[in-house]
Formats: C-alpha cells, structure tokens, sequence
C-alpha cells in the first residue's frame, strides 16, 4: 500500500468514524466493487480530460439518494482529486482500518457470484474458527476466480478458486 | 736521279761537271749531317716513346682482356649461382605449394566436419524446439479445453457446492 493510499485511507476513516455506524465503510466498498465491474465507469471517472464538475456530477447522478451525504462527499472529493482508479484500493484499506479499530479481522473474499447470507455467516464463522478472531467480510465480485473462493485475510491467502486449480493444470500439462 | 745521269752530256751517271758533283756531295751529306746532328735523337725519342705508347697500349689492351675475361668467368659464375638459386627457389616453392596443399586439404575437411556437427547439433535442436512446440500447443489446447469443459459445467448448483465445500475446508 502506497502512502498516498494510506493517507486517503487515513482521512476517509476519520469520516466514517465520525459518521459512526460503518455506513460510509460499507457504502464505499459497494462503490468501490461497481467500479471494478465497471471498466467504462471507471475510466470516465478517471478521465482528465474531463472537467471535475462533470465528473462529480456522473458521481451524484450514480448515488443520487442510494447513499449518504458522507458517503456522496466522500466519492465526490476522491473523483475531484483523480483518486477513482485508487477507490477500490482506498476502500481496502477503509475497511481494514475499520475492522481493526473494532477488535476484528478484514478478509476480502473474492467470488464469481455473489454469497448468500446464510454463506456470508458460515464463511465468517469458519474464518473465526481459523483465525481466532471475528472477521468482518467484504465480498469482491471477480469473474475470474471463475468458482470456489479466495480470500485474504491480512498478508495470508486462502485460495479455492476453480482459476487456482485450472492454473495448476496448465502447469502439469507443460 | 739515273734518267739525270743518263741524259747527262757525258753519257755517264754523274753529271759532266765533277765538281758539280762533289759540291752537291758535299752539301748533301753536310745537309744529311745535319739532319742526323739535328734529326736523330728527336727521332729516336719519338720512335721510342711510341714504342713505350704502343707497348703500354698492348699491356692495357691486355690487362683488359684479362679484366674482361676475369669479368666473364664472374659472370658465368653468377650465372650458375643464379640457375641454382633459381632451381632452390622453385623447389622450395614446389615443397611449400605442397605443404600448403596439405594444409588445406586438412582444414577443409575439419571444416565439413565441423560443419556437419553443427548442422546435426542445428536439427537436434530444432527437433527438440519443434518438439516442445508441438507439447506446449497440445498442452495449451487441451487446458483451454479442459477449462471450457469446467466452465460450462458451472452452473449455480455446483457454483455454490464450490463455496459450501471451501467453507467446510476453511472451517475444518
């Protein structure tokens, strides 16, 4: 994580925490995972050639009341300061900084398709199991995981992807 | 001097006047007198130094000779030396040309076997690249293959008995 990464990430946990109940956090990363969805999106967000205020204005017409005013601002001074490649990032370390700050760990699941609740709640209760801790989770859709999931819960990896064992094929097969 | 005598008037050979005679006697051999007093010793010295001119020119003339002589036998000498300095040549040349020859001989056949080495080393090598080439597409496609299998296979069911199953390994 660069320090400028870490900065943003500093000054944005400041605003949810003042904010109180995570609901920045969680806004963003939804946010944040629509971005990388979307790759037409993210480039005109990150397009200079585009004045800030058209920009800041894709950004309003996008929440419009789906989100917080905290949460627009938030978005809207990031896009303002051409950090939109870097939301997804930003929103990482949000959430990280933001699990921490309540005595749990962050993992970032990676799927193909989206957890149900039900798989959402056992994940976490496996991942306590494992770490010894309560895991807050964020769900990052990735179509090349392609099945099963990866997750990474500070340095550590965990991956059941179908990808991983299609990859590890290859590798025999050469 | 006889036609004078016999046209003289006497019809003897000295003339009719005998003192005519002994004056001219007289004066003859004063005058030849003379000449010898006077002639004879220039004459002697001048056939000398002739002598001594034509004796130094024929001692020259033989000193020459023998000089060109000298110069002969040197130059058919120089001349042998030179046809056996000439035939040295040729046969150094000829063993040299032949040295050579061998020499070349021996470096054109390294040459083709070094080359037919390399040209086996060149189609060993591009036999195993070839090779390689065919397994690395073979294994390429039958991944690709393999993947779309899988990936068409995929539906929501086993998608989330995907994720129920790494669930139970994490948790396990």
């Amino acid at each position: 994580m660069s320090d400028t990464i870490a900065t943003y990430a500093d000054a944005v946990q400041q605003i949810a925490k003042a904010e109180g109940d995570g609901t920045v956090e969680t806004q963003l990363a939804s946010f944040a995972q629509a971005l990388q969805d979307n790759d037409e999106l993210s480039t005109t967000l990150s397009d200079s050639s585009l004045p800030v205020q058209r920009r800041q204005q894709v950004v309003e017409d996008l929440l419009g009341g789906r989100a917080s005013k905290a949460t627009s601002a938030v978005i809207s001074m990031l896009v303002a300061a051409g950090r939109a490649k870097d939301i997804p990032a930003i929103s990482k370390a949000v959430s990280e900084r933001g699990s921490s700050s309540r005595g749990r760990e962050y993992a970032e699941v990676r799927s193909a398709v989206p957890l149900t609740d039900d798989q959402t709640q056992r994940l976490a209760a496996a991942l306590k199991k494992s770490t010894g801790k309560d895991v807050d989770i964020n769900v990052v859709i990735d179509k090349t995981v392609v099945g099963g999931l990866v997750t990474q819960i500070g340095d550590t990896v965990i991956d059941g992807s179908v990808r991983s064992r299609l990859t590890k094929m290859r590798d025999a097969f050469n | 001097m006889w036609t004078l005598a016999a046209e003289g008037p006497n019809g003897q050979w000295i003339p009719s006047d005998v003192n005519e005679f002994y004056w001219g006697a007289i004066a003859f051999l004063i005058v030849f007198g003379i000449m010898l007093w006077k002639g004879l010793g220039p004459l002697k010295e001048a056939m000398a130094a002739r002598t001594e001119r034509i004796g130094n020119e024929l001692a020259a003339a033989d000193n020459a000779k023998a000089e060109a002589d000298a110069r002969r036998a040197e130059q058919l000498s120089k001349i042998g030396d030179a046809d056996a300095e000439a035939s040295q040549i040729v046969a150094d040349a000829r063993t040299r040309a032949a040295s050579m020859k061998t020499e070349l001989i021996a470096k054109a056949e390294s040459d083709a076997v070094a080359a037919k080495e390399k040209a086996a080393i060149d189609i060993a090598a591009s036999k195993t690249q070839a090779l390689a080439d065919v397994r690395s597409e073979v294994a390429r496609n039958a991944a690709d293959a393999a993947e779309a299998v899988v990936t068409d296979n995929l539906d929501d069911a086993k998608l989330a008995s995907l994720i129920d199953n790494y669930i139970a390994e994490v948790g396990s």
